[in-house]
């Protein structure tokens, strides 16, 4: 029990601190890195005139996501890195397609539910794939099918 | 069709992959998420009255539930007023998303249906009490500590929307899956 609340109070400091981060400069910071990269790699896929409109607040969404890989325990430091740098791209990649719903959206002023499910989701699902060998040590045990037969 | 020592022919390496439960699982929920956000975009104009009556009634919940520690609230419509400091409660505030994300999590969880019917509402109303609780404490930060609110705001948004989800998943797990 004791572990699992000191779990908890470093989720909280490691994300309080990465949100104040966020607000004290982050936030501009990779607005501009977006703006920068976003337009070539539209390009690239098709998506033509698209750009980076309106700052979203969802893009704040990398901050549960690191939280949550580094509180949890019996990950090895090679899984964690590689899955740190991956799930922070997959997220990246999640804020353009995000910006595109906003486009697609026509200046609506909420994201299209789809959209805002998925991009609020997508750290948690990240993770837990990321995560996945020691989050299912971890739970206990489900009402899974039996292990299959031999076949002929 | 799988071999006598259990492991899956390579000539199907997409099904073997889809079979494991760890990459499975995942999927499975963003299946979920895109069929539940679909079926509420296509249905969000019927919804419109339901949903407005949602936000009135979790600032109505606010305002009750602080009612127990102080004498200085106040609710108009979605509008909620602590001692001269209000919030409106828009949809995005209620909690429903954070539900809709559980509900995927719960229905895409390898456990016996009579758990899943137990789980979904009984989550659902548990990240609503917690909703509330996260309302409550920006009036307290908004009232007492202005500067704050932006912060805090977008923290206990993202940070604690998954916090909320995994908790109260996990505690599903702990008390209906455990056997």
């Amino acid at each position: 029990m004791k572990k699992v609340l000191l779990r908890v109070a470093a989720f909280a400091l490691i994300t309080l601190l990465l949100t104040w981060l966020w607000g004290e400069g982050g936030r501009v910071l990779y607005g501009r890195f977006l703006k920068l990269v976003a337009p070539s790699i539209y390009d690239v896929f098709g998506f033509e005139g698209a750009r980076v409109g309106a700052f979203r607040q969802r893009y704040v969404n990398f901050v549960p996501f690191i939280g949550l890989l580094l509180v949890t325990p019996q990950l090895s430091a090679r899984r964690r890195a590689i899955g740190l740098a991956a799930g922070l791209f997959v997220l990246f990649c999640g804020h353009l397609a995000l910006n595109l719903t906003e486009s697609g959206a026509g200046g609506a002023r909420h994201l299209p539910v789809v959209a805002s499910l998925v991009s609020d989701a997508l750290p948690f699902i990240v993770w837990l794939i990321v995560a996945a060998p020691a989050l299912w040590d971890a739970l206990p045990a489900p009402a899974v099918e039996k292990p299959a037969s031999p076949e002929a | 069709m799988s071999r006598p020592d259990g492991r899956v022919p390579s000539s199907r390496p997409l099904r073997a992959w889809l079979a494991h439960p760890q990459l499975r699982y995942p999927l499975l929920v963003l299946l979920y998420l895109v069929i539940a956000g679909s079926a509420v975009s296509a249905l969000l104009p019927r919804l419109q009255p339901a949903l407005r009556q949602l936000e009135i009634f979790t600032a109505t919940s606010v305002a009750t539930f602080m009612s127990l520690f102080t004498g200085e609230m106040v609710t108009h419509g979605d509008l909620v007023t602590y001692d001269g400091f209000s919030v409106s409660i828009i949809i995005e505030c209620v909690g429903i998303l954070e539900m809709l994300i559980y509900s995927a999590c719960v229905l895409a969880f390898p456990a016996p249906w009579r758990a899943r019917a137990i789980g979904v509402p009984a989550g659902c109303f548990a990240i609503f009490a917690f909703n509330v609780l996260r309302i409550a404490t920006l009036l307290v930060v908004g009232r007492h500590w202005h500067a704050a609110f932006d912060f805090f705001h977008l923290y206990f948004w993202q940070a604690t929307l998954i916090a909320m989800i995994v908790g109260v998943l996990y505690g599903w797990i702990r008390l209906c899956v455990r056997r």
